[in-house]
């Protein structure tokens, strides 16, 4: 049997799934800092935040920061393959900036979740929660861990 | 801007140049979810063989591979079975696991819905429907390399 035509409706709701991930934002927030020692420690000297923004060199990271960033989204666009997502070599040299890009995301991912969300975890080997929470749900919990930091 | 606009259109017709004219945009750009976990009817979950990525994970104590088979497994795991066609049978859902045709690596997922029309997520970005699972074989998505087919319950 031919499978029937595409009806020409407008968009209709998405079938209803069971949600996989029960917890609120809020509720994951105290757990939420699986973060590497290591980096927290670095952080917590102030030694960033005045390297970052007052390093003569901010605009020039800035300028590299979306160039990587425009190209990485274009290579990848339609990509579900996280590997290749994540070892595509625009998305290497965001990682590779290291401590100077994380303003740079913070603000990116506050505009607009994304899975930019990626190159935190690689910068800082670290996930912002060791349970399956969403993407968004990650977005949000970083830039808490920002402002905190004073990172954004 | 209309959801399913021609500049959108344009953009994926691009990337998925055997998508004809009987297809559609069907949600919004979502982040979310990949077109695995799409297949698999979640739709706040990356699935994929890949860990210490925040908004991934792979399901079911699956083996961390892109063998056909592993992902086989993964829809074993949600009551389908191989079958021989993309065809739509009343009462029954379908998914189609796509390989590239070289490494033989999975790359994508789609699935059929239970007015028999086809839905595939395009990365990050958005859902479209289309008529069969071939529609978006090409460069990016390779090739249908099993169909697998459910009762719906």
């Amino acid at each position: 049997m031919c499978p029937p035509p595409l009806a020409l409706e407008p968009p209709i709701a998405r079938q209803s799934t069971p949600p996989t991930l029960e917890l609120s934002v809020d509720d994951l927030v105290d757990n939420s800092l699986f973060l590497n020692k290591e980096f927290l420690q670095l952080l917590q000297e102030d030694f960033y935040y005045n390297h970052i923004y007052k390093s003569p060199s901010y605009y020039f990271n800035q300028s590299k920061f979306f160039k990587n960033l425009n190209e990485w989204k274009k290579q990848i666009l339609f990509s579900s393959d996280v590997q290749k997502i994540t070892t595509n070599q625009n998305f290497e040299a965001l990682v590779n900036m290291g401590v100077n890009a994380i303003p740079f995301i913070l603000q990116e991912i506050n505009d607009s979740p994304s899975n930019l969300v990626w190159v935190l975890n690689k910068i800082t080997k670290s996930k912002i929660s060791e349970r399956p929470i969403s993407i968004d749900q990650a977005c949000t919990l970083w830039i808490k861990w920002g402002r905190k930091h004073n990172l954004i | 801007m209309s959801l399913d606009n021609p500049q959108d259109r344009k953009i994926i017709e691009a990337i998925l140049p055997n998508l004809k004219s009987s297809w559609r945009i069907s949600s919004p750009r979502e982040p979310k979810y990949n077109c695995i976990a799409w297949a698999g009817l979640k739709d706040n979950i990356w699935w994929w063989p890949s860990a210490g990525f925040d908004g991934v994970e792979w399901p079911f104590g699956l083996p961390y591979n892109l063998q056909l088979n592993t992902f086989i497994k993964l829809f074993e795991n949600l009551n389908y079975e191989r079958c021989d066609n993309s065809n739509f049978e009343v009462g029954h859902q379908k998914v189609a696991i796509y390989i590239n045709d070289h490494t033989k690596e999975c790359t994508h997922a789609a699935r059929q819905n239970l007015k028999g029309v086809w839905t595939s997520k395009l990365g990050e970005h958005w859902d479209i429907e289309h008529p069969d699972p071939f529609a978006v074989e090409g460069p990016d998505y390779g090739v249908v390399a099993v169909i697998m087919k459910r009762k719906h319950t």
